[in-house]
């Protein structure tokens, strides 16, 4: 009895901790993507500050490459409306996540204070 | 739907819990602050940068660069224009006047940043002094 039942605390104290683990990934995910949002608003209230005229140039590796504003305008804004988009699939699963360590981490206290 | 406990009332292990996260937050955020705080400080250089490039006349000799210990002599051939990053791979062609606007505007917004986030440090250092007075107290409690 003593047994099975530090048994099944065991299991889900385990799997208490897996949950906690994707949250934390999860988490982080969040943080990599937040950040990169803001930095494409940032670039994208300086777009908005530029006109026809203006020379703009992209990055890519050791070379930089004209580029049509109008075709900098359409990418900052489509990549601001993908990272949105990301954000919130990782909210809800973060959601969804932290209900399902909430469930875990009451069953646990249960069998604690069975024993 | 949160409750609200007064800290009195938490057990040992909860208080620890809590004093061990607080602790990482703050520590998070610190570094936050330091990273800010470099980041004003490049911008500053680069206003100076700015501001003598607008004194210099076009051809003016210059030491370009190329490793950190190895230069060649250059010479200017454009004081009126510069390249500025605006972030994520796009540079920008602008006049002098132009560069320094934008990073003035920076400037001013990571500034306001450093200082939300220094308000926010010193609420949290409060918050974080007053549970670990709190832990002491309970430790003493407990064991004596």
């Amino acid at each position: 009895m003593t047994t099975s039942a530090s048994a099944s605390i065991q299991t889900s104290y385990q799997e208490l901790q897996k949950v906690q683990k994707e949250i934390g990934k999860l988490f982080n995910n969040k943080q990599i993507l937040t950040a990169q949002l803001r930095e494409n608003e940032l670039v994208k209230t300086e777009v908005d500050l530029l006109d026809e005229s203006s020379t703009i140039y992209k990055l890519v590796g050791p070379v930089m490459v004209t580029q049509d504003y109008a075709e900098v305008k359409n990418t900052v804004a489509s990549r601001i409306d993908y990272l949105k988009t990301e954000l919130e699939k990782v909210d809800r699963k973060l959601e969804s996540l932290e209900s399902k360590a909430e469930e875990h981490r009451k069953v646990l206290m249960e069998l604690q204070n069975k024993t | 739907m949160q409750r609200q406990i007064p800290i009195s009332e938490l057990s040992k292990e909860q208080l620890q819990i809590l004093y061990d996260r607080m602790e990482q937050e703050l520590e998070h955020l610190r570094s936050s602050l330091r990273t800010l705080h470099t980041a004003v400080s490049r911008l500053q250089r680069s206003l100076q940068c700015l501001d003598s490039l607008s004194h210099k006349e076009k051809g003016s000799l210059v030491m370009v660069p190329l490793t950190s210990s190895l230069y060649v002599p250059g010479s200017l051939a454009d004081t009126k224009t510069v390249l500025v990053d605006i972030g994520t791979g796009y540079y920008v062609k602008s006049s002098i006047d132009k560069a320094e606007d934008y990073l003035k505007r920076r400037l001013k917004t990571v500034k306001t940043e450093v200082e939300k986030l220094q308000q926010l440090v010193s609420t949290k250092q409060e918050q974080y002094e007053y549970v670990s007075v709190a832990l002491r107290e309970k430790l003493i409690q407990t064991t004596g």
